[in-house]
Parts: C-alpha cells; sequence; structure tokens
C-alpha cells in the first residue's frame, strides 16, 4: 500500500515535468535585427585597422604622382 | 555710362552673388529639418563645452566607448552648445542652422576666390556661387551638417592659401601665411583629416622646386630668405597644428599622439552601419571598392559633370600645347583625386553616400567651372561655343527644380543620368538624415493636439516633441515596432529592406498617410489604434504561450504584413517543439520578407535542437551570407562549432 501511495506521489510530483515535455525547444529571447553595429560585436573577426601605415601610404603616393606630373609637364614644354 | 559697367564688374557681381546667397541662407535656416546626427553630436558638444566649464572635472566628453565621438574635433557643434549656453538660447537648433548657414557662406567665399585664383576672373567666382548653391548634396546640407559643410569649407579655404602661396613663392605674405595656418587649424578642429593640408602645401613646395629648380638656388643663397621662409613655415605648423586642438579635449590629452589616433580611427570607422547600396543590404565596413566612385557618379548634378568633361577636355588641349603652364589647374585637381583614390585604397568605411567625402565635392564644382570658362575662351567660333555655355547652364535647372520642390530633403539628389530619384529608391541609401520627419512631425503634432500619446519613430529625433509634454517618444526599428507601446508612428522607409520595398511587402495596414519624395515614399505614419500585436509579444515574453498565440493570430487579420508576428509566432512554435508548424510559419513568414535574418536563426535553432548540426550550420552559413554582423547568431554558431568538432574529434 505504501509503494502504491509512493507511486502515486511521484507520478503527481513529476507532471509539471511531463507537461513541460510538450515544451522542451528552445525559446530564443532576442532576435531583432539591428541597423548598425560596432565591430567589436561583430560574428567574424575583423581585420585591425591599419592606420599605423597612414603617414608612410600618403608619402609615397604625393611623391609618385608629384614625379608623375613633373615628367609630364616637362615633356610637354619641350 | 562708365559708372554702370563699373556697378556690373565681375568683382561686384560676386560680391553681389554672396550677399544674396546669405539672405536665401538666412531665410531658409528657420525652415531647415533637423538631422539623425545632430541628436549624436549635439549632446556630445554639450559635455564638451561643460568640459571647459568645469575645469576639466566633467570627464563624460572623453567616455564613448561606443560612439567613438571623442575622435571628432566638432569645433562647430562645440561653438554651437558654446553659445547656447552663454546666452541661454532656447531653440538650439535655430543657433545650429544658422551657423551652419554662415558655414556654408564661408564655402561660397572660399570656393569663388579659390575659383578666382585659378582663372584669374571674378566671373569664375560669381559662377562657382551659383554653382555650389545649385549642388543639392552640399547645399542640402548646409544647416545641419556642422561636421562635413565647415570641413568642406576648411578644405577649400586651406587650398586656396595653399595655391596663392605657391604662386608668389618664395616671396609669400605674412596675410596669406597666417590665412593659411588658421584655415588649417579650422579643418582639424572639425576632424583630424584636416592635418592632410600639410602635405598639400609640402608636396606644392616640392613640385615647385622640381618645375623650378632656380627657386632652391636662389632660396639657399638668400640668407634672408631663409630665416623668413623658417619662421612662415614654423608659423603654419605651430599654429596650424596646435591652435586646431585647442577646442578639442581629447587630443588635449595627449596632443601629438591623439591626432594621429583619431586619423587612423577616422580612416576605419569602428561603427559599421548598414547601407542600402545597388540594390543590395550591405554593412559600411564591407562595402565594394567602387562604392565612392558610384556615388559621385549618380549623386553628382548632370552640369558639374558636363563642366568636369569640359575641365579634362581643356587639360588635353593644354597638353598638346608646348610651354602652357598648368601647375595650378593640376595641384587643384590633385586635390579633388587624391583624396577619392586613398579612401579607396584603404578600404576606408564609408556610408550615407558620399557624406565623409564631401569636402571634395567643391573642388569638383570650382574644376567643372573652371572647364566652362576654359571651353568659352579656347572655342572662337559662336556655333560650337554657345551650345557649350548653353548646355551648361540648361542642365543646372535639374537640380534648381529639385531643391525648389523638394526643400527640405533636396540633399536626395540622384542625376538623370543614372535614372533619378526614381530609380534610386530602394536601390541606394535615401533620406538617411530623415530630413523627410519634420513634415510628418508637425502634421503629426496638429493632430495629436493635447491629447496624450507615444508616438514611436526610427530614428532618435524626440527633438520635435520636447515642446509637447503631453507626447512621449519610443524608438523602435520599423519591423519590430509591435514590441513596444505606442500610439502613432512616423517610420522613415530607409534601412527597410530593398526587397520588400520592390515587392510592397514592408507596408503595414494601419498607414494612415504616406509622405511622398517626388513620387517616392519617404515616411509613413501609423495610427495604432487596437494593440493586440503589443499585448501578444508580453504574453509571449511571459511565456504564456497559447495567450500569445491567440493573440498574434487576432493581430494578424489586421496587419498580415507583419513580418514581426510571423517571428514570434514561429518562436513560439520552436519553444513547443512543434517543428512542422514552425517550418509553415516560416514559409509564410518568409512570402513577406525572404531576407529577415531571425528566420534563419529560427530554423537553425530548430536543426540544432534535433541534432541535426550540420544543417544548423549550413542555415547559418546562409545567414552570414546575408547578414555578417547578426549578432543575435553568435551564441548558437559557437554551439553549433563546438558539436561540429566534438564529432570530428
Amino acid at each position: 500500500m505504501k509503494r502504491i501511495i509512493a507511486l502515486i506521489g511521484l507520478f503527481i510530483m513529476s507532471l509539471p515535468t511531463l507537461l513541460m515535455a510538450q515544451e522542451e525547444g528552445t525559446y530564443i529571447e532576442n532576435l531583432g535585427a539591428q541597423d548598425s553595429s560596432y565591430l567589436d560585436d561583430s560574428i567574424n573577426t575583423v581585420a585591425p585597422a591599419t592606420g599605423s601605415n597612414t603617414v608612410i601610404i600618403v608619402v609615397v603616393v604625393v611623391v609618385v604622382i608629384a614625379v608623375a606630373a613633373f615628367f609630364l609637364l616637362k615633356k610637354k614644354k619641350k | 555710362m562708365n559708372n554702370t559697367s563699373n556697378i556690373f564688374s565681375a568683382r561686384n557681381v560676386f560680391f553681389a552673388s554672396l550677399i544674396l546667397a546669405g539672405i536665401l541662407l538666412a531665410f531658409l535656416a528657420p525652415n531647415a529639418a533637423v538631422n539623425v546626427d545632430e541628436m549624436l553630436h549635439y549632446p556630445h558638444a554639450k559635455q564638451v563645452v561643460n568640459w571647459y566649464f568645469t575645469g576639466g572635472k566633467d570627464v563624460s566628453c572623453l567616455d564613448t566607448p561606443t560612439s567613438n565621438l571623442k575622435y571628432y574635433g566638432q569645433s562647430v557643434d562645440n561653438f554651437t552648445a558654446l553659445v547656447n549656453r552663454v546666452f541661454h538660447i532656447q531653440n538650439e537648433f535655430l543657433t545650429r542652422h544658422l551657423t551652419g548657414a554662415f558655414f556654408f557662406w564661408l564655402l561660397l567665399v572660399f570656393g569663388g576666390l579659390l575659383g578666382k585664383e585659378l582663372t584669374k576672373s571674378y566671373w569664375t567666382s560669381v559662377l562657382v556661387v551659383l554653382s555650389l548653391l545649385l549642388t543639392p548634396r552640399l547645399f542640402g546640407q548646409a544647416f545641419g551638417n556642422l561636421k562635413d559643410i565647415p570641413f568642406a569649407a576648411g578644405y577649400v579655404a586651406g587650398i586656396l592659401y595653399i595655391i596663392r602661396i605657391l604662386k608668389t613663392f618664395p616671396k609669400q605674405s605674412w596675410r596669406n601665411v597666417i590665412s593659411l595656418a588658421i584655415a588649417i587649424a579650422f579643418a582639424i578642429s572639425v576632424r583630424a583629416g584636416g592635418l592632410i593640408l600639410f602635405a598639400y602645401l609640402a608636396l606644392g613646395i616640392l613640385a615647385l622646386f622640381v618645375v623650378k629648380p632656380f627657386l632652391l638656388k636662389y632660396i639657399v643663397s638668400t640668407k634672408s630668405c631663409i630665416v623668413r621662409l623658417t619662421g612662415q613655415g614654423l608659423t603654419i605648423a605651430v599654429a596650424g597644428y596646435f591652435l586646431g586642438l585647442l577646442f578639442w579635449p581629447f587630443a588635449l590629452q595627449d596632443v601629438f599622439r591623439h591626432p594621429l589616433e583619431s586619423l587612423s580611427m577616422m580612416e576605419h570607422y569602428a561603427v559599421s552601419i548598414k547601407q542600402i547600396f545597388n540594390g543590395e543590404v550591405l554593412w559600411s565596413s564591407n562595402l565594394p571598392p567602387g562604392y565612392l566612385i558610384r556615388w559621385i557618379w549618380i549623386s553628382t548634378p548632370e552640369f558639374i559633370l558636363v563642366g568636369l568633361i569640359y575641365y579634362i577636355a581643356f587639360l588635353t588641349y593644354k597638353f598638346t600645347k608646348p610651354g602652357e603652364q598648368l601647375f595650378l589647374g593640376l595641384f587643384a585637381l590633385f586635390t579633388l583625386v587624391f583624396p577619392v583614390i586613398y579612401v579607396i585604397a584603404i578600404g576606408s568605411n564609408l556610408y550615407s553616400g558620399l557624406r565623409q567625402m564631401l569636402f571634395v565635392v567643391p573642388i569638383m564644382v570650382i574644376l567643372a567651372v573652371f572647364g566652362l570658362q576654359s571651353m568659352i575662351q579656347i572655342l572662337k567660333k559662336w556655333q560650337t561655343r554657345l551650345p557649350c555655355i548653353l548646355l551648361f547652364f540648361g542642365l543646372m535647372l535639374f537640380p534648381l527644380f529639385h531643391q525648389a520642390k523638394t526643400f527640405p530633403v533636396d540633399y536626395v539628389y540622384f542625376n538623370w543620368i543614372s535614372g533619378g530619384n526614381k530609380k534610386a529608391w530602394s536601390n541606394y541609401e535615401y533620406d538617411y538624415y530623415f530630413h523627410g520627419m519634420k513634415q510628418a512631425t508637425d502634421d503629426l503634432i496638429a493632430e495629436i493636439g493635447d491629447k496624450s500619446a507615444v508616438v514611436a519613430m526610427n530614428c532618435q529625433l524626440p527633438n520635435y516633441f520636447e515642446k509637447h509634454p503631453n507626447i512621449n517618444f519610443q524608438y523602435t526599428r520599423y519591423l519590430e515596432r509591435s514590441s513596444f507601446e505606442w500610439d502613432y508612428g512616423l517610420f522613415g522607409v530607409n534601412y527597410i529592406h530593398p526587397w520588400q520595398l520592390k515587392n510592397k511587402t514592408w507596408q503595414s495596414a494601419k498607414i494612415v498617410k504616406t509622405y511622398y519624395h517626388k513620387g517616392n515614399p519617404l515616411v509613413v505614419l501609423i495610427k495604432r489604434g487596437k494593440k493586440t500585436d503589443f499585448e501578444a509579444i508580453q504574453a509571449i515574453k511571459d511565456k504564456k504561450w497559447g495567450e500569445g498565440e491567440l493573440l498574434i493570430k487576432d493581430a494578424l487579420e489586421t496587419e498580415p504584413n507583419n513580418v514581426w508576428l510571423f517571428v514570434n509566432l514561429a518562436n513560439i512554435r520552436l519553444a513547443q517543439a512543434k517543428y512542422n508548424e514552425l517550418d509553415s510559419i516560416l514559409e509564410k513568414g518568409r512570402t513577406i520578407h525572404p531576407y529577415y535574418e531571425p528566420f534563419y536563426l529560427l530554423e537553425a535553432q530548430k536543426l540544432f535542437d534535433l541534432n541535426d548540426y550540420e544543417a544548423a550550420n549550413k542555415v547559418l552559413q546562409q545567414l552570414n551570407g546575408v547578414n555578417p554582423r547578426y549578432s543575435n547568431a553568435a551564441p548558437l554558431m559557437k554551439k553549433v562549432n563546438e558539436k561540429l568538432n566534438n564529432k570530428s574529434n
């Protein structure tokens, strides 16, 4: 008798779990799609900024264009 | 007779054009729209002013971990905050818009003078003033854009004084030297990019030595000249650099390192913003290399493009004439081309059309006018000269009519070569500044009257309701509007996916008014009525699936295009593990928006729950292709990768 009562008690206690079994999937809390984000939040790794090379790039481009323009002008003058 | 002709001299006409432009700008400033950037920079400007008023104790202006605002000099924004604070001005945005108008007017002044410097004619100046006024992407942002327009004014002023110095080098006047130092200081104080003017000066002098080698010999052999040049060089370097940092707290923390750090930051701006480009949604940090060139091509007024063709034709003609001097013209061309090539080469993070590169547009305008004037000089016969002139002036009518018709949303201009505004809508960024909200908010305030109401918007412009305590503001993304409580909604079409715009699945059934811009929907006004959709989402948040489902189904009857409700319904099914029904909801939802990120995430989560990790990974990869920055997918992506790694091990 005690066993039967214990079994019934166990069944009643496990009812919430059995009911929950119908809802065993996943609920996703946050689904919103952002309009803007910061690089740190991104899924993918983003290449670091290369700003330290800026001065070198500026100098190289400036010199190349200046030299090209000079030769072009000199040639036309002749 | 002589007196009359004196009055109408080119110089006087230039001054008259500036006066008229000033009157026009002053008249329009009070009617200008507030843009979304103002709501970002102005509060920061107030913090900057407070930094000075508290002697550096209030460091809030230096604590900008996500907005990166400390990297902006934004001296003009700071100036308006100072004026409003000192004079207790109530209408703060009017101060800002009048200040913006003033700096645009300065752009006209310096642009006109640069035109005169290049062509030796004040008629060029007059035409430059007119052309700048008829460039909608510049004029349309004159009032509210206190970064890009003032920076453009500083940039043009810098080039003007560099050219004046190069013309008279090595005997340049102190007046031009000091003017250049001020121009550089001002440009740096707005944006760190102003440092480029130092490089231009150095390049100009270097090129001058190459073209005129005797100059170097003269300088080296003349002691007084060396002394004066050293003094002038130091003045430009020291005053130009340090004056520019005086109103920039972050730069003052470390005067040598921080401005360069800021320049580096601006070149690779850390904030990524969704952009509509070429009919696709892209993140600004992942734009194709042709982005800037395409924007210049589609948004530059037709007459400017024609003028540039004239300029190129003129250059080609001059190259065939031995002995012709082109030095200054080429130098000006360099200041237009170099920044464009440079930002493309280093892959800078650009967004909002060519907004960050607006400073090169005035140079483009000046060279276009230079081109027209050169063609007039070269073409001797009226039969060839007249069509060239008529074409240039005739094409000016396009932007003129556009601006008259669409103010204050006139900056949204696409030339007819690219198909005009009609074709650009849903393919390119449209009203990214949300100027269209001005008219819509005016109308809505009148409709609400004294009633209490919450107004939702998909842009941060609560300023329009500040004087109405009965109206509360709520920000929400357009598609996710059902998650918030509001009574009226004003939504700009920017950020809505091109697929939805083209397939007309974006409109809510509750739209009561649509505001159009050249026939294109710009803003919609939604009157919510019943809030079943909001109640449904609240119930779902409380995990009351049954109640939520009933309410969602009820809401969908009134708003069948509300894609967010499908997302939430699918989320219920996922939570209930009813996967067949989930698939059916996803299918229906995708007929409204096939590229909506939550649908991919829900599908991937379903596959993960079913232990099909490879399929889940495949869906997540598709999602990554649609939106590589959809951060909500990151936790699932991590879990899927762990499972796949465990499996392979």
